[in-house]
């Protein structure tokens, strides 16, 4: 990884458990790469501009008669000002408050949401370095609450090699629970034999998580794109062909491990 | 309403084929907001106009651009942005498998879920993966394209069926060696460090996801009920801020006496009371039943609540 310019961090305040108090900086731990396009009128090459229209009059609004409305009922708005929202965010003392501590493994990946890095503040690096090494060592996750940009958070403290991980959370009624996910189930089940050349698949197909061997391709090849179209080439678009289902899963299997030997 | 499907394609390992379809893991509980005009409460509309000639545009005549230098701009349609995608498009192929415990979470982006379509035989082969990865405690990583974009992402088992979540990429990942350096050579004494995890422990339970609820969203809810009803809405105080502890030691010791004695840090401590909104204070003293409690200020309530537990 290369090295990186000094982060700005995004959030200062205090990681509070019980009594402890750690003054701490928040930075975000995701730094989105995607390639992001400009929308153009195809015609004259143009930016595209969005206006705000009154449907009703037809005028544009300007920004200084936009406000923020609630739909209570049909055609029946709540306006609600910045005033009225910041009632609604809870504590805003600057406080990551942790409540209570669960086991990491208990934790199904799916409710972790936004990771950051937590960093110590001056004077804090002391009790910073105690509870990272304390998590640590007890396998352990703090569950607490915490308001960033006027919302209020779960949010998961976890150790990572001696820095402190805070990501925000999912909660429970965000999630489709695995029930409510219907599919039809096979009459038949696998049978020992399948499930044991599966296995076998499965550890030939074995390997370590490296992240940084996956490299985002896509991104690579939109910007050649991008650079051959700049330079006035014509693009050709490939043709996909799908793939087809396995009939013979027995079959498949054992032609699978056969290549997986070889290749 | 039955669920929609956002991709469907094959989920491959070796030479197996699995016709699936992939679904939303999450729900969105947003409260939803709408700009209005406050001249007559009016919904904005959001319209495209063309920058040089000030007219509407049709979503048709709308095109991606690149910006290869300041205002200069190359247009790609998508029939030439499809020509960026890997040769399958339609295909989730697993390249390998890995301990589930060795995937660090914050690669985790989206969650979804995946089905088994087209009868007896993906069942069967959807069936036979969820169970030797649910024995093997494995994930398999592969990648797909959603939405004109490739994504690498991790399959794992979870309750039942197949979940997919999408991955963030390593160079998407920052690094933390600035976060590092601030820690310095900071050293963690082992008595204080003992001394914390037996406050770790003392404060552990189990993780129950349904205990905790979206107290913004139901705040936000109860801000626009009131503000419906013609009531004024009071500003909250910022709380607060807390000082610094000027003996760790000291602070871990009373923090697990406090845990594990008699006055458990119940919700019911006055200073996580001081934190909570009237509202929240108002629920819990009617719980409570205390007397003349629509008529006290925050700091009353504070007290009353507080003598009260």
């Amino acid at each position: 990884m290369a090295s990186s310019p000094k982060p700005r961090s995004i959030w200062n305040g205090w990681l509070s458990w019980g009594t402890v108090n750690v003054p701490v900086k928040l930075f975000s731990a995701v730094q989105d790469k995607s390639i992001h396009f400009n929308q153009l009128h195809g015609k004259d090459g143009a930016r595209i501009k969005q206006k705000r229209i009154n449907p009703r009059t037809g005028d544009e609004v300007p920004y200084e008669r936009v406000v923020r409305g609630y739909e209570v009922k049909p055609d029946k708005w709540v306006v609600l000002t910045k005033e009225d929202a910041q009632a609604a965010e809870g504590n805003r003392a600057k406080v990551i408050d942790i409540e209570e501590f669960v086991a990491a493994d208990e934790i199904d990946p799916v409710f972790y949401d936004k990771p950051y890095w937590i960093g110590p503040q001056e004077g804090g690096e002391h009790a910073y370095a105690v509870v990272e090494k304390a998590l640590a060592k007890s396998g352990k996750v703090g569950i607490g609450r915490f308001v960033l940009r006027s919302k209020e958070s779960l949010v998961a403290l976890r150790p990572r090699d001696g820095v402190l991980t805070l990501a925000t959370m999912r909660f429970a009624d965000e999630l489709v629970a695995p029930e409510k996910v219907t599919y039809e189930e096979p009459k038949k089940s696998p049978g020992d034999r399948e499930v044991g050349m599966a296995a076998k698949l499965v550890d030939s197909l074995a390997g370590e998580f490296k992240p940084d061997k996956y490299e985002d391709t896509y991104r690579e090849a939109v910007l050649d794109l991008v650079e051959r179209k700049a330079k006035g080439e014509t693009i050709e678009t490939p043709e996909r062909e799908p793939e087809e289902e396995t009939d013979d899963l027995m079959a498949a299997l054992e032609a699978s491990l056969s290549g997986a030997g070889k290749g | 309403m039955a669920p929609r499907s956002i991709w469907s394609g094959s989920l491959s390992f070796g030479l197996v084929n699995v016709p699936v379809q992939m679904q939303s893991a999450t729900r969105d509980q947003q409260i939803r907001f709408h700009q209005l005009d406050s001249k007559d409460n009016t919904p904005i509309e959001v319209h495209r106009f063309c920058s040089e000639e000030d007219v509407e545009i049709p979503y048709e005549e709308i095109v991606a651009g690149y910006e290869i230098e300041k205002g200069e701009y190359v247009m790609l349609t998508d029939e030439e942005l499809a020509a960026a995608q890997p040769e399958k498009t339609k295909t989730i192929d697993i390249e390998e498998f890995v301990e589930i415990e060795d995937v660090d979470p914050v690669y985790y982006d989206h969650p979804y879920y995946l089905v088994p379509v087209g009868g007896e035989g993906a069942s069967r082969a959807y069936e036979l993966l969820r169970e030797v990865m649910q024995r093997e405690g494995r994930v398999a990583l592969g990648r797909f394209v959603l939405r004109n974009k490739e994504y690498l992402a991790a399959i794992r088992p979870r309750g039942g069926r197949l979940t997919l979540t999408t991955m963030n990429f390593a160079d998407e990942i920052r690094a933390t060696d600035a976060v590092e350096d601030m820690v310095g050579s900071t050293k963690a004494p082992k008595k204080e460090v003992d001394a914390a995890v037996e406050l770790i422990d003392a404060m552990s339970t189990e993780w129950k996801p349904d205990k905790y609820e979206d107290r913004h969203r139901k705040r936000m809810m109860d801000v626009i009920k009131q503000k419906g009803e013609g009531v004024e809405i009071e500003p909250v105080d910022d709380g607060e801020a807390p000082s610094e502890v000027p003996d760790l030691m000291a602070a871990l010791e009373a923090t697990l006496a406090k845990a594990k004695g008699t006055d458990k840090p119940k919700p019911g401590s006055s200073d996580g009371l001081k934190r909570q909104t009237k509202e929240e204070l108002l629920d819990r003293a009617k719980k409570l039943d205390i007397e003349g409690r629509s008529k006290m200020t925050k700091d009353e309530l504070v007290e009353a609540i507080t003598a009260a537990e």
